[in-house]
């Protein structure tokens, strides 16, 4: 309540994290640990079949995996960092307190990685067959190694409970998801670049005397990775109890959450199945079928979309499990600020409110302080699409009080009752009288 | 400056001093990649027009622009190291600078993306018969512009952060480049990058042509033209030096801001010196020499840099210690008289050592009278004294007017009922 | 000219661009302490303890804020009302002590001030206009010496004109020139 506050307008905070997120693991995940895999494979078998032409193939796709790596997979790794540490700076503040060391392990991972594919990359001519081929291998364990540590890192911000108690970040780190997400998101990484290769490779239509190679050898690939991601999926899938046990204590966010990973699940399988389906047409028939035959991967990356999306759900409502709320609040200061107020320590929100009247401005402050991290005003989780629950003042009130129940994934209200009923307040206008009286904007003083 | 963010009460995870070593080493490290990448990108645009009349040109730049592919990335990965560094040594200020600049510097991300992406297609579009000149030249262009761009937006935040006394008249990045020192900071940064790319070129041609005896002549022109660069851009820091320091808000400054800018200007002398020998008269200076006498310089610029933060966030960072000091011993005073079942009612006596015994002891005058004094006179007048604590009044011209207990109600009553038990002074 | 020529000049040039820019560093830093030294006192008075530890209201030790034009430093008659007894053992009070037993007053150095053609009132600001005293000096009850946090970019010297006539602005307070200046 005591850090700035930021409001991502229409898509809201969390999608905005979600839209660099994404496009970042999609990029670390297809083109940079998979694609190592895809483009050294390629080496090998040009290598040892003596076919340079499949070489020179290999080179070009490369080219396409360097550049969107090096400009929009590093940028967007990067811009993660500023977006969490902008969205919610007390989070990312406390989280870096915490993991520091193993963030700072990352980077040097991350370093040699970047000058490894530099080598391989740039050097590619350079470094001939022999030495050329070696430096791939780093690479391909450099990139690789950057996954396992991220995986436990991950693992380590999910179960920190072990953390909180033992003080041990490696009871964080090997968490028991650990190695099945490990295994998942490798084998994922691997069928994503087997996907993005081949529609790269369409591009280069010089090289179409190669295709077939590739073809026969992706498909190969796919028979023998989608089963092993099925695999790792589902071993995930059982390693959750464990996981859910210890971090969701309620039993109807376990119920909203078993139930969509019963159909997730399904999901999954039928993917995987059409993969495989795939590598089967690709390996006999030695063809694609133009842009259908990419739809396997679309799907999968949605699907790996939603399961990121999951595990990040099943934090809440805390970023860091039993120690912060995902609205920055400290679990073990709620008491205190329950007496004293949220309001008595918020020059941010004061700096920049705009309501004049002291009720409403009041609630303002306090709609900034704990709800607008997740809620935008009629964006997207925006607060004025929720008439039903916030039909006026009073039943607004009665919710706040009780909504600890039924919403068990919100932080609670935190504050003293007359915050909770300016909060009250300023939602009935905003959602039910938007158009009553516009805020005074000159009077954020 | 009473919006600075209370201080995370997490313990740092190493010593303060290697948070800070460890920003300014890995911030010189990215910084000199950042000037190779930004005064690169503009010689390869320029150098390739100059390439029309000689093929000389033509050759610089596309060499320089392959210098380019490897230091721009490396630069946004080892930058990853300071920034990490700075959340940690400077969280209050500048995750709080970072908000008000928030939508421009959340676009960094998405401009330097378009930046690199840019470079890409002017650098593979290099040869192609299928592009115009004009579409070539557009990508080389748009980076170099949106690299000018991208420093403006650092630099008005990471100053914002230095001077929390702004931050309830600045809103957004347009008011933040007005905030003073930005503008002159922003001339000297990016006459910066042309004087460090001149010394790049200079060893960087130096070392290759070494490799490449048949090329003398082409290297050592590429040589020369480092030199001449390095030493027009250095000479030239001469009028934006003097103007980034003339404009230093007066609380950032200090002997040792002054004494690092003299050092610093002796060393710039020295590689300019050894320059201009090895241009005009004969090559008697390694280039070694040259480079660490420039790097030095960098290194003192970034210490400097480091002096002008610490000393800007002095006050500032003393005045965050106390509000923090303030929260957290009202917290830890809550915590004890809270438990999950309910609040724990402190007893008399605690409360009375806790507030009271600053200025009262019950045997003797201290800063008030003692206790015995008042016991003996309230002994009758319970709600006389609950009165009198709740809202204290100048009585006695002896002593100081008392200043109202930060308590109330039932824990007055509490701490008189302690006292009149006491079997003292009657 | 002759090598030993060329290298005599750009000794000679080398050598005086360092010294024109060291020449030219001392005058921005002449230009940077234009205003004279910060302000320094000769005790390190904590406004945090006084007020956040011991709960005084800032009229305590500033009681002509509210009644006067002029808030003034209080005297150090005013310290020994307490401090006759409370925290002598403290190295600052006793620093404190010494003095007003040397010297018999303390010489603060001003943080704040306005010119002398400006009529200012500390009594119409706290009273009339309810301004809290924060707003214009800033968080001192987490200060330890009072530092400058308002008045405009000169950090030294006196408010500036256009810091007041914005707050003026903004509250609507009237902005004829008869308003302070006399």
């Amino acid at each position: 309540m005591e850090w700035p506050i930021f409001q991502m307008p229409f898509i809201g905070n969390r999608m905005l994290i979600a839209v660099v997120a994404l496009i970042h693991v999609v990029i670390s995940h297809g083109l940079a640990v998979g694609g190592s895999f895809f483009i050294v494979s390629l080496h090998y078998k040009s290598l040892r079949e003596n076919n340079k032409r499949l070489g020179e193939l290999a080179y070009r796709i490369l080219r396409i995996f360097f550049i969107i790596t090096t400009s929009v997979g590093a940028l967007t790794g990067v811009g993660i960092w500023l977006t969490t540490a902008t969205v919610s700076p007390v989070t990312i503040g406390s989280l870096l307190h915490i993991f520091f060391w193993a963030w700072f392990t990352e980077w040097i991972v991350f370093v040699v990685e970047l000058v490894l594919l530099m080598l391989y990359y740039l050097g590619w001519k350079k470094y001939g067959d022999a030495t050329g081929f070696k430096i791939g291998l780093f690479y391909l364990a450099a990139s690789w190694l950057t996954m396992m540590l991220i995986t436990g890192i991950l693992g380590a911000m999910l179960t920190p409970g072990k953390w909180l108690v033992s003080g041990s970040f490696w009871d964080g780190f090997f968490n028991p998801s650990y190695l099945p997400q490990l295994v998942s998101r490798t084998f994922l990484a691997a069928l994503l670049s087997i996907g993005f290769g081949l529609f790269i490779m369409r591009f280069f239509k010089a090289y179409q005397d190669q295709y077939p190679v590739v073809w026969r050898w992706a498909g190969k690939s796919l028979m023998i990775l989608a089963p092993v991601f099925l695999f790792g999926v589902l071993s995930y899938y059982h390693s959750l109890p464990q996981q859910i046990g210890h971090l969701i204590p309620t039993a109807l966010m376990t119920l909203k959450y078993a139930a969509y990973a019963k159909i997730s699940k399904i999901i999954f399988m039928a993917i995987v199945g059409l993969m495989v389906l795939f590598g089967v047409i690709l390996f006999i028939k030695q063809r694609d079928y133009g842009f259908i035959s990419f739809v396997p991967v679309f799907l999968l990356i949605i699907a790996f979309g939603s399961y990121e999306r999951v595990r990040e759900f099943i934090r809440k409502p805390y970023t860091v499990h039993n120690y912060l709320y995902s609205n920055g609040i400290r679990v073990q200061e709620e008491p205190f600020l329950n007496k004293i107020g949220v309001s008595e320590f918020s020059g941010w929100v004061e700096r920049s409110a705009t309501e004049t009247d002291p009720q409403l401005r009041l609630g303002e402050k306090v709609f900034k302080m704990e709800c607008a991290i997740c809620h935008t005003y009629s964006g997207l989780n925006g607060i004025t699409r929720k008439p039903a629950v916030l039909q006026n003042a009073e039943i607004i009130d009665n919710f706040l009080r009780t909504y600890k129940r039924s919403h068990p994934y919100m932080p609670p209200f935190i504050g003293r009752d007359s915050e909770r009923q300016a909060l009250a307040a300023y939602l009935d206008k905003i959602v039910n009288h938007a158009n009553a009286q516009p805020a005074n904007t000159e009077g954020n003083y | 400056m009473d919006i600075i963010p209370i201080t995370i009460p997490l313990e740092l995870p190493a010593a303060i001093w290697f948070l800070k070593f460890a920003l300014i080493a890995f911030f010189v490290v990215h910084i000199l990649f950042i000037n190779f990448m930004i005064g690169g990108t503009f010689w390869t645009v320029f150098f390739r027009m100059l390439g029309k009349e000689d093929p000389f040109y033509s050759r610089l730049a596309r060499e320089m622009g392959n210098t380019v592919t490897v230091n721009k990335s490396l630069a946004v990965v080892i930058g990853v190291a300071p920034l990490l560094a700075i959340s940690l040594v400077y969280t209050s200020f500048f995750y709080s600078a970072n908000n008000i600049t928030a939508p421009l510097w959340l676009s960094i991300i998405w401009l330097v993306a378009l930046a690199f992406v840019a470079l890409y297609i002017y650098k593979y579009s290099w040869d192609s018969p299928n592009y115009s000149r004009r579409f070539k030249y557009f990508w080389g262009v748009l980076a170099f512009a949106i690299f000018c761009f991208v420093p403006l937006i650092f630099l008005s935040n990471i100053n914002l952060m230095l001077y929390p006394d702004q931050w309830k008249n600045v809103y957004n990045f347009w008011q933040a480049l007005w905030v003073p020192n930005v503008i002159p900071r922003y001339l000297h940064f990016m006459n910066a990058s042309f004087a460090l790319t001149g010394f790049f070129a200079y060893g960087y041609f130096h070392f290759k042509g070494k490799n490449n005896k048949a090329d003398a002549e082409y290297y050592n022109r590429a040589q020369r033209l480092g030199i001449k660069w390095a030493l027009v851009a250095t000479a030239l820091q001469l009028v934006f030096g003097v103007i980034n320091y003339g404009t230093l808000p007066v609380v950032a400054d200090s002997l040792s801001v002054l004494t690092l800018i003299v050092i610093a200007v002796i060393f710039a002398g020295v590689a300019v010196f050894m320059l201009a020998n090895n241009l005009f008269v004969k090559d008697t200076f390694r280039p070694e020499w040259v480079l660490v006498a420039i790097l030095v310089v960098v290194s003192l610029m970034a210490t400097l840099r480091h002096e002008i933060r610490e000393n800007a966030l002095r006050e500032p960072k003393k005045i965050l210690a106390n509000k923090t000091e303030l929260y957290r011993s009202r917290l830890a005073t809550f915590l004890k008289t809270y438990s999950p079942t309910g609040e724990i009612q402190l007893t008399g006596e605690a409360i009375f050592q806790d507030v009271c015994t600053a200025c009262h002891a019950i045997d003797r005058k201290i800063v008030g009278p003692s206790m015995e004094f008042a016991i003996k006179k309230y002994s009758d007048d319970r709600n006389g004294m609950i009165e009198f604590i709740s809202n204290p009044r100048k009585i006695d011209p002896a002593f100081p007017v008392m200043p109202k207990p930060p308590i109330s109600g039932k824990e007055v009553e509490l701490v008189v009922d302690y006292l009149l038990s006491l079997e003292v002074g009657r | 000219m002759s090598q030993s020529k060329i290298r005599l000049v750009i000794t000679m040039a080398t050598v005086s661009w360092i010294v024109v820019v060291i020449a030219l560093t001392f005058f921005a830093r002449m230009v940077i302490h234009r205003f004279g030294p910060l302000p320094e006192q000769p005790i390190q008075f904590s406004h945090t303890v006084h007020v956040n530890n011991l709960n005084l209201e800032c009229s305590y030790c500033h009681p002509y804020a509210e009644i006067s034009t002029v808030a003034t430093i209080p005297t150090g008659e005013l310290c020994l009302e307490c401090h006759e007894g409370a925290g002598i053992d403290h190295p600052e009070v006793e620093k404190m002590l010494a003095i007003l037993e040397e010297q018999g007053e303390i010489q603060w150095d001003r943080v704040y001030q306005v010119k002398d053609h400006v009529y200012f009132s500390h009594r119409v600001h706290t009273v009339i206009g309810q301004i809290k005293c924060q707003e214009c000096h800033g968080p001192v009850q987490n200060m330890t010496v009072a530092i400058r946090s308002a008045g405009g970019s000169s950090d030294r010297g006196f408010l500036e004109m256009g810091w007041c006539v914005s707050c003026h602005k903004r509250r609507g307070a009237p902005r004829e020139c008869i308003t302070c200046h006399k």
